[in-house]
């Protein structure tokens, strides 16, 4: 698995990928630190595609929500999940309209972020099978 | 001399008490922080309180701004242990873990606040006897938190524009 994970704190960046990883997830990771970034990762891969993207809502240049209806213009597949201190209902109906596969409020517990990854990895290897 | 919630009732309790919940639930959850929460107080001026000050502006149905105001040595404290290695307080990593922080106490309390709001990325202004400028027609409101790691405050300075 190859994940992208987008988000301007580095150090949150670290903490997400320790987290998955101590959870048991087996992946190969990626980083961009806003929306801009992560839709250049997500579309210069070199061949090997992502199969889940996290994203957060608040950053410079680009927010997430953004960056989520630019990868939805051209693809439905991709998993996206947002991971994002916006806890609103109004927030997170915007971000399923515009196509998430799943929302994560920061700050989150570490077993039921690590569920939520696991849980939107399994539904679209189950989709693609 | 500052006054105590009890003691002035400008102090709305709707506003403030959102903050304390957020404070000690993201540090616990993500960081593995027990927080205590002390009484609020009235800022008295506009010196922040510690050599710290991560910063987030609110905007929409309530306006002003959020400051995560820390000693250097605590905020120093709480970054290395957020990254799990010894972060030094000149680098990017330091702020940026600052930023972190205040995002999450500023987010979480924003979705107990009521109406629609928004919320800027954070700043983070290091420096003793640093000034921040307040919205003059409200109070800002510091929130004391104590913590192993030394204490702190989160200081509001906000105001509804919807009744």
């Amino acid at each position: 698995m190859r994940i992208l994970i987008v988000d301007d704190s580095k150090l949150m960046r670290n903490a997400m990928k320790k987290t998955l990883v101590d959870g048991g997830v087996t992946a190969e990771f990626g980083e961009a630190g806003d929306g801009v970034e992560g839709l250049a990762a997500y579309k210069n891969h070199g061949g090997k595609p992502y199969s889940l993207i996290l994203v957060d809502w608040n950053m410079p240049n680009m927010v997430g929500l953004d960056m989520i209806k630019q990868i939805r213009l051209s693809d439905r597949n991709t998993p996206l999940v947002m991971v994002t201190t916006e806890a609103e209902k109004h927030r997170i109906v915007e971000a399923v309209k515009a196509g998430i596969n799943g929302y994560i409020v920061k700050p989150f517990d570490p077993a039921a972020f690590v569920g939520k990854v696991k849980e939107v990895a399994a539904a679209t290897a189950k989709r693609a099978a | 001399m500052s006054e105590t919630a009890t003691a002035n009732p400008i102090l709305d309790k709707n506003v403030i008490v959102p903050f304390g919940h957020s404070v000690v639930e993201c540090f616990k959850k993500m960081i593995g922080v027990e927080i205590k929460i002390g009484r609020p107080k009235l800022r008295p001026d506009n010196k922040a309180t510690y050599d710290v000050s991560g910063i987030v502006g609110y905007s929409g149905d309530l306006v002003g701004y959020v400051v995560l105001s820390l000693p250097l040595e605590t905020a120093s404290k709480l970054v290395d242990k957020f990254a799990g290695y010894h972060v030094d307080p000149d680098s990017g990593d330091f702020t940026d873990g600052i930023g972190e922080f205040s995002n999450w106490v500023v987010g979480g309390a924003k979705a107990n606040l009521g109406g629609v709001i928004s919320m800027s990325c954070p700043a983070v202004v290091i420096g003793t006897g640093h000034k921040i400028a307040h919205l003059s027609d409200v109070p800002c409101i510091t929130l004391p938190c104590s913590s192993e790691q030394g204490e702190f405050c989160v200081e509001v300075n906000v105001k509804r524009t919807v009744k």
